[in-house]
């Protein structure tokens, strides 16, 4: 039986893999990664909290090996871990509390006692659950949260310019756009050219909205007022993974010293580094359509052809981030970091 | 158990939405050996061909594969027994007869397995093409077309250098869609043969030869039926072609749909395209179905479309120029230099070598100072010291031994049955023998296709038809040439009746029977007749002497008593003995004695012979010569003439 769960999870876990691989997660693939998560802790058979956090992992690293750039899964395999943790710890602490009385020897050596989490405590299953069930509300909100200091970033009259399609730039100028008048320029982002669906909708909701084509970024930037963009992931160094033009966007910007806000939410922060400037470990290329055609015939067994999807935007061009928790400069990220993950989990 | 419940998932869906692929694992025929035993499992980039095809069927929602097997069942059950595809339900259907995709259909109808449309494929497809679009694209054309039995599915590839086998013309009705015309283009026939009713039925329509078949087809539930009611149809092509021939009879059509610039695929045909998918592969056209994101391959992705997996040795100063990936474990020694080519797991490849444009499949041992250059080597081959191989397929096992030089061959481990070939390549390398070689040696047809086949890899310039001849010449070389097809049949059965019935002295009228039969058949016209008949009697036994050819006019003179009646017929005879003459300058000798007897025998009058003497079709050389050949005779002619006048 036991046998048959497992490669039930085994299952889980590879079609989860996949639809995420082949873009069949329509909605948010972190909440669709916390129920899958949710789901091995509720059907995997264990008894202690270590047993747990060895399966998480070794699932977890599966995943995260399997798509080295899609961060944010790993991110919330993370946070899952360290909310383990902290279930276990605390649930721990109460029954010691309720056993023994607190002695000062005690409190100095249960740091290192806890840390083999090998008591065996029935009621943690449901504490997690409930404490991941907290976790995921959290995530549906998220875009909200952020939207919600959307006020206190755009002023009434301004020029903003964004680029490619982010869904919670979309929601925060949305949001933003109910008691202020101000005006968006959207780089298309060629040669995938989401920005025109984000001009699009942001047409459709009656703000006053510009597209305009990448190489029209520096002409423009002098009259902006500020760049609000998204991002794939923040780096632990506070640099970001962010879709493809938006470095020189963020170069622009420099030059004219116009701010660069970033919105992030907490799951896109990585504790990951920036490992080669050669781009080839950092960046993910897909088919070279669009910069070239198929159609073009014999010229394409000429030349080598690179789609990149994203580009590195080091931290000293960011002069803000959003996340659903509030503002924060990019040299407060790793105080974030530490504040969000277990030092151990790092390394998945 | 967990079959059980995607099975019991698909049944409360209703039926008809399930998504139905019918995938044909055969190739049925050989032209993919013998570098892997099982043709669809048959390594591109490092994996199964089959992987790829049933990734791209799971991430396009396909939800029911049905696999056509009828050799290799065994190696491919076992392949797929590891194997989880989401939420696919994967059914392998064996059916041990089949020689071809017509008898796959044919067994399908009887099986009942087919549900609703469904999507046709081959085990070697390549993509990332979502099929759900033209399956919707299908269903409406249905609505307004009943007959619709097949949409064909094509990647625009623009002016691409292909093999012969995919350059294909099709006319399309440029607002419905509808196929027209599917013709396979060979560089003997360049030109495209479209029916008038079909110009004068289409207002617009788009001939186009820059499309790619995909060799992937959305249909219908009539298409199983009409295979089984058609027992000749064998291919798709044979299909399709019967098809656009008997629309009306067959009340069927036949649709395009053209995949959007997006999307990619290919299937796998031979080893020329073989080349050039996997070329594709590593500049990442077929995205997400590159190496680096297939489930558990874990490939880095370098500048210059390099990808190489983990535990890979790369030795000081050896080289990997661009579009190279190597497998994991695999040790490249030093100052060997790699370029488009993709070495497998566990290879071993020592100093100074050379590989460009090679496929290097498993566990292969490359030995110091080889030279590979357009080849495929099958799993754990051995290439000795300084081996030079181009454009060979090389199978499993096979030992190639030291500084041995291979051009354009393909070699088996095993020694072929009742041969006692010598070792001329290797302790362990056998030419290879393509079982359809062995069969039609004998007839001439075949030696096209087995020279074909040396190919290799390697992509041959095809010298631009176009630019080489001037328009108006190809267009009536062309239209001769198409004139030509049924009387050169007809041709070669009058010199097979004649030959018989000369051999067998048959009484002439009988052979006059055959000829008319066979002039009835062949839609051969009267003047035609004459001048083949003649002419075959002529050229019958290849031999010139006046002896020989006495004798068979002798023997024949009936037969030309009875076709040649009129001044015209003697023009065509005359014509034909101007032909000859042309071809075999013996002949040119004996042409003189020829007419004169002919014009004895009165079976060609005075007056044909000075007016086809006087009114030459060609100006050219051979006609002067011959003409002054006949010279003294028709001087004679005059003479007589004269005389006869003035005697009166």
């Amino acid at each position: 039986m036991i046998e048959n769960k497992q490669f039930g999870l085994e299952e889980g876990v590879r079609n989860f893999i996949l639809d995420v691989k082949y873009e069949r997660i329509h909605n948010d693939i972190v909440i669709e990664a916390v129920k899958l998560f949710k789901d091995i802790i509720v059907n995997v058979e264990w008894t202690t909290a270590n047993d747990l956090l060895q399966i998480i992992k070794i699932q977890g690293k599966k995943i995260a090996k399997n798509m080295p750039l899609n961060s944010s899964v790993g991110n919330i395999v993370r946070r899952i871990l360290k909310i383990i943790r902290e279930e276990y710890l605390s649930l721990l602490k109460n029954k010691q509390d309720e056993s023994q009385e607190e002695s000062l020897h005690k409190i100095v050596t249960s740091e290192g006692q806890s840390d083999d989490f090998n008591k065996n405590i029935p009621q943690l299953k449901l504490a997690i659950i409930d404490h991941l069930n907290e976790f995921e509300t959290e995530l549906e909100g998220i875009a909200d949260n952020i939207a919600q200091q959307a006020r206190e970033h755009i002023h009434s009259n301004e020029i903003i310019m964004t680029i490619g399609n982010s869904e919670t730039v979309e929601a925060f100028l949305k949001k933003a756009a109910k008691d202020r008048k101000f005006e968006v320029i959207v780089a298309a982002c060629s040669p995938s050219n989401q920005g025109h669906d984000l001009a699009l909708n942001l047409a459709k909701s009656k703000i006053q909205t510009t597209l305009i084509p990448d190489s029209a970024i520096f002409g423009i930037m002098s009259r902006v007022n500020k760049v609000i963009i998204g991002t794939q992931t923040v780096m632990a160094n506070g640099g970001l993974r962010a879709v493809c033009g938006t470095h020189p966007l963020a170069l622009a910007a420099k030059h004219y010293s116009v701010p660069v806000i970033v919105l992030a939410p907490l799951y896109q922060l990585s504790p990951q580094y920036l490992c080669s400037y050669d781009q080839d470990s950092f960046n993910s290329f897909i088919s070279p359509e669009g910069v070239l055609n198929y159609a073009d015939g014999d010229i394409l067994s000429k030349v080598h052809v690179y789609n990149p999807v994203f580009d590195y935007v080091p931290p000293e061009f960011v002069t803000l981030f959003i996340s659903n928790t509030g503002g924060h400069a990019p040299s407060y990220v790793y105080r974030l970091l530490s504040e969000l993950y277990h030092a151990d989990d790092y390394e998945l | 158990m967990h079959k059980k419940t995607g099975r019991s998932v698909v049944d409360s869906v209703t039926k008809e939405d399930v998504i139905q692929a019918v995938l044909i694992a055969d190739s049925y025929n050989d032209d993919l050996f013998p570098a892997y035993p099982v043709p669809c499992l048959l390594p591109i980039v490092n994996l199964p061909l089959l992987d790829y095809t049933l990734q791209c069927l799971s991430s396009a929602h396909v939800q029911e594969v049905i696999i056509f097997c009828s050799a290799h069942a065994d190696s491919l059950k076992e392949y797929l027994k590891g194997k989880c595809w989401g939420r696919m339900s994967i059914n392998v259907v064996v059916s041990d007869g089949c020689r071809s995709l017509g008898d796959a259909m044919r067994d399908l109808d009887s099986k009942a397995l087919i549900r609703g449309d469904f999507i046709l494929l081959t085990g070697n497809l390549i993509g990332n093409l979502k099929v759900l679009p033209a399956l919707e694209k299908h269903k409406k054309i249905q609505k307004t077309d009943k007959g619709l039995a097949m949409t064909l599915l094509y990647k625009e590839c623009g002016k691409k250098s292909r093999t012969e086998d995919d350059e294909v013309f099709l006319a399309i009705d440029k607002n419905t869609s509808q196929l027209l015309l599917h013709q396979r283009c060979s560089r003997e026939a360049s030109k495209i043969n479209l029916p008038v009713e079909k110009l004068l039925e289409h207002k617009s329509m788009d001939i186009r030869c820059d499309l790619m078949d995909t060799r992937v087809a959305i249909c219908s539930l009539s298409v199983p039926p009409l295979f089984s009611d058609n027992f000749d149809y064998q291919t798709r092509d044979d299909f399709v072609r019967g098809l656009l021939m008997d629309e009306e009879i067959l009340a069927s059509s036949v649709y395009t749909y053209i995949l959007p610039p997006t999307e990619y695929a290919a299937s796998v045909t031979s080893w020329q395209n073989y080349h050039s998918i996997s070329h594709d592969i590593i500049h990442r056209w077929t995205y997400p179905l590159v190496p680096d994101m297939f489930l558990d391959q874990y490939y880095s992705y370098r500048r210059n479309n390099i990808y190489v997996q983990d535990n890979v040795t790369l030795a000081q100063g050896c080289s990997l120029v661009e579009d190279v990936v190597i497998g994991g474990e695999s040790d490249v020694g030093e100052n060997t230099v790699i370029q488009s080519s993709i070495i497998g797991k566990n290879c071993k490849i020592s100093e100074k070598s050379s590989i460009i444009n090679s496929h290097i499949l498993n566990r292969v041992t490359i030995e110091k100072g080889c030279k590979i250059d357009y080849c495929v080597i099958g799993e754990g081959c051995i290439i000795r010291n300084g081996a030079q191989l181009t454009s060979c397929i090389i199978g499993p096992g096979v030992v190639i031994g030291r500084d041995k030089v291979v051009e354009n061959m393909r070699l088996q481990s095993e020694r072929p049955l009742g041969e006692d070939e010598k070792e001329n390549y290797g302790p362990k390398a056998f030419v290879y023998q393509s079982e359809e070689t062995e069969a039609g040696s004998d007839s001439d047809s075949d030696i096209y296709p087995i020279a074909k086949k040396y190919y290799g890899l390697k992509l041959e310039a095809r010298a631009d038809d176009s630019d080489t001849c001037s328009e108006s010449e190809g267009h009536i070389s062309d239209k001769e040439s198409l004139l030509q097809e049924d009387t050169n049949v007809f041709f070669s059965e009058v010199v097979d009746s004649l030959l018989r019935g000369y051999e067998d002295k048959l009484p002439c009228d009988n052979l006059v029977l055959e000829v008319n039969s066979s002039r009835y058949a062949y839609n051969v016209t009267l003047n035609e007749v004459n001048y083949y008949v003649v002419r075959a009697i002529l050229t019958l036994q290849d031999e010139f002497k006046w002896d020989g050819i006495a004798a068979k006019l002798k023997y024949f003179m009936p037969l030309l008593v009875n076709y040649i009646r009129n001044e015209e017929a003697m023009l065509d005879s005359l014509n034909a003995i101007e032909d000859v003459a042309e071809v075999h300058s013996d002949f040119e000798a004996v042409s003189l004695k020829l007419i004169h007897l002919l014009y004895n025998k009165d079976i060609l009058s005075e007056d044909a012979i000075l007016k086809w003497y006087n009114e030459p079709r060609m100006e050219n050389e051979e006609s002067k010569r011959l003409r002054k050949v006949v010279e003294p005779f028709i001087k004679w002619l005059k003479e007589a003439d004269d005389e006869e006048s003035e005697s009166e």
